[in-house]
């Protein structure tokens, strides 16, 4: 079976339009976006999640009527979570296809590997979710972030652990491009921070078992474990912490910590462990100091949630979600600005930008990487996500610290 | 010179040494305010202050955290329920949950933070000396007020009109409102005051701002108040002037008045000093320390505001 009939079109026109708005939108030809996203593999759930995003924002921006009077239809393939395929979809999206426009897939590796296309074809890519620093200084043009540099992804982590006197941690990740940086980001932001880095390495990407260098860790005592995760290692690695009775005083991972999944999966073990995520729906409800609504800095963002509870009774949704919705609407909102679909004018567009939307603050520097949007810290306390930093807009404490395993 | 510093130093850690000796409990204190969850700046001040005097969270010390989300009503019941607790003390902030708490109880001690004139509100007889079960920090905010409104008309000199929106039982707003008439002529304003009693009556009161108008934020937080003046001043391009930094970090234009979190932290020192055994009418009500001009250069850009060298100059912090 060859790639391209492993693929398949996941949405096309999210919305089509009714009589009553038959118009000038409904006259001229759809604004096509390109995409591929991981429906399959490793990076199947995050990437579902990111997909709904885009198509929950097309839908939106088709019921308003599009944008420069077009509607929007989306073309997406599966990349089945793997480069090479992203790659060629993305060749045929454009060549092919012959997309107007492209946003980008889910994860650094896919995105540092599509990001060549974009480049080739000079059509910015807005890319939700795709946080390695590195893809973004090669000097490239196109490319721009909606999370913030993965480096700071466990910022909160070590500010907590900074103030409750800890003195050592540990560093893992996964050997993927995204990890790595975050890990490697870590490590500096902790030795800045005064703490001593016991303990550092890399696991293989198809690891499943945890257990030999979770034995290191025990062995190295760390006060604190930063793992830099992808989906599926988070609940395998704190299952295997009991087992192995690995015990921290604070436990941090990335991916997939802030998603309903993983304390569905975990039960009580979830309890404690702290989590990296740029976005949670409780967001719309927080006040800063208890007093100013910060639903603002998240404009849209109630309806997102009660929409895509709507649209997509009992599917997953994370931040993900949120940063493909985000993503969608700042290419529209760069569509607006620039009057064109072409490219260069959007990347000026885009360059400009400096607003929020559905999924937090948008502000680009001149390569691309994102320095609007601030990441947040979780723990699963009594079954309940609580954001425990910034201090400033945590309602809870952070849980503190982690009993022994022998102890809960 | 060293030796007796050193002396002293040890002199006032005896107390503490001695108390953890006797493994006594940890001490209860009690919170009242009127925010919409428990992180208020001034509890974090607290709670960061009686931790640099050896007061540990859990250890030394247990918090029970009442917030009633701006509704007068639950204030009171909340400094009832305090009393009836039997807490050690209770801290509050803003004068609504000070006078509640001061109904509740003449027995446990009271320090207060947020309270901007605290012998004008009948919170206390005397700064120096306050006869009672109360002590805490004098925000200063009402004195402040015509500062305040000479910051917003440095920002924007074409200044004619400010509309002051207020709780109708807010007596220290009343009193702040006061103060802002009297300065208003020497500043070239006029001053519109207006007492809201539900949040629909603040919404047509909205309706009366005109392009070229300006806020001036109340410093409590009934009814949502302050809050709904920042979301006004952001939507429709509104300038507003605020009694605290967190709302200038938050959007606010431009804040002069006493820090929120340094007034918890100031509020430690006394919150000790009870807790070991002192009587809180032999603490003088302090004055908030630390008081800071804010400007939010964002929010100015927003506004068309062009924001004067001078202020540039003076304001202690700058949000960009």
């Amino acid at each position: 079976m060859s790639m391209f009939t492993k693929a398949f079109i996941a949405g096309i026109m999210a919305v089509a339009p009714s009589i009553a708005i038959v118009s000038v939108a409904a006259a001229q030809k759809p604004i096509r976006i390109g995409a591929t996203l991981a429906q399959t593999g490793v990076y199947a759930v995050p990437g579902q999640n990111q997909l709904r995003g885009y198509k929950l924002c097309a839908k939106h921006v088709n019921d308003k009527g599009g944008v420069l009077g077009r509607k929007l239809e989306l073309v997406v393939y599966d990349d089945g979570s793997d480069p090479a395929t992203a790659v060629s979809l993305y060749e045929r999206l454009i060549t092919q296809d012959k997309v107007d426009l492209v946003l980008g897939p889910y994860s650094s590796p896919i995105s540092e590997a599509v990001a060549d296309v974009s480049e080739k074809y000079r059509t910015p890519m807005v890319a939700p979710i795709a946080a390695a620093t590195s893809i973004y200084r090669k000097g490239r043009k196109f490319i721009f972030s909606m999370l913030p540099p993965v480096e700071v992804f466990h910022e909160g982590l070590i500010d907590i652990a900074v103030r409750k006197d800890l003195k050592s941690v540990a560093v893992i990740s996964a050997d993927d491009l995204s990890q790595k940086a975050g890990a490697q980001g870590t490590i500096e932001l902790a030795k800045k921070k005064g703490l001593q880095v016991v303990f550092v390495d890399v696991y293989p990407l198809e690891s499943t078992n945890f257990s030999e260098i979770l034995t290191k860790i025990r062995a190295a005592n760390p006060d604190v474990l930063a793992a830099f995760t992808r989906f599926q290692d988070t609940v395998a690695i704190i299952r295997q912490m009991k087992s192995v009775s690995v015990n921290p005083r604070m436990v941090g991972l990335t991916v997939g910590v802030d998603t309903l999944k993983f304390y569905e999966a975990l039960g009580r073990d979830a309890e404690f462990v702290y989590g990296a995520t740029a976005w949670v729906p409780e967001l719309v409800e927080l006040r800063a100091g208890g007093l100013i609504p910060i639903a603002r800095q998240y404009p849209g963002a109630r309806e997102f949630v009660q929409s895509y509870k709507k649209e997509f009774p009992g599917a997953d949704s994370s931040y993900h979600s949120a940063a493909g919705y985000g993503g969608c609407e700042i290419l529209v909102d760069a569509i607006r600005r620039a009057g064109s679909l072409d490219g260069d004018k959007l990347r000026e567009a885009v360059l400009r930008i400096d607003r929020n939307t559905v999924f937090g603050r948008f502000k680009v520097d001149p390569d691309g990487v994102q320095i609007g949007h601030k990441m947040l810290t979780v723990q699963w306390q009594d079954g309940k996500k609580v954001i425990v930093w910034p201090e400033e807009l945590a309602p809870g404490k952070p849980r503190f610290p982690t009993p022994p395993w022998s102890q809960r | 010179m060293i030796r007796t510093a050193a002396l002293v130093i040890i002199a006032a850690m005896l107390p503490f040494a001695a108390e953890a000796q006797q493994a006594r409990r940890p001490y209860r204190v009690g919170v009242l305010n009127e925010a919409w969850a428990a992180n208020h700046p001034t509890v974090e001040g607290l709670k960061a202050g009686l931790r640099e005097l050896g007061l540990e969270e859990g250890r030394d010390v247990t918090f029970d955290i009442r917030f009633t989300e701006g509704k007068p009503e639950a204030t009171s019941l909340a400094a009832a329920d305090l009393a009836r607790a039997g807490v050690d003390l209770i801290f509050t902030s803003n004068e609504a949950a000070t006078l509640a708490a001061k109904a509740a109880t003449q027995r446990i001690p009271v320090v207060f933070t947020l309270v901007g004139d605290p012998v004008a509100t009948g919170i206390v007889k005397a700064l120096a000396r306050p006869e009672a079960n109360l002590t805490g920090i004098s925000s200063l905010t009402t004195e402040l007020v015509p500062k305040r409104l000479e910051a917003l008309k440095t920002l924007i000199p074409t200044l004619r009109r400010v509309f002051a929106f207020y709780h109708g039982a807010d007596v220290p707003s009343s009193a702040a409102i006061v103060r802002a008439l009297e300065a208003a002529p020497r500043l070239g304003l006029e001053v519109v005051p207006r007492t809201v009693t539900a949040p629909e009556q603040l919404d047509e009161l909205l309706k009366q701002l005109r392009p070229g108008d300006a806020l001036l934020a109340p410093d409590i937080a009934t009814m949502d108040i302050p809050a709904v003046m920042l979301e006004v001043s952001l939507a429709s391009r509104i300038p507003a002037v605020f009694s605290s930094e967190l709302w200038v970090s938050h959007g606010g234009l431009v804040s002069y008045g006493a820090d929120y979190r340094a007034q918890g932290v100031q509020a430690a020192r006394l919150v000790a000093k009870i807790l070991r055994g002192t009587r809180p009418q032999d603490l003088p009500v302090e004055g908030a320390e630390k008081i800071d001009l804010a400007v939010n250069l964002k929010t100015a850009r927003l506004l068309g505001v062009t924001v004067p060298r001078k202020i540039l100059m003076r304001a202690d912090l700058l949000r960009r």
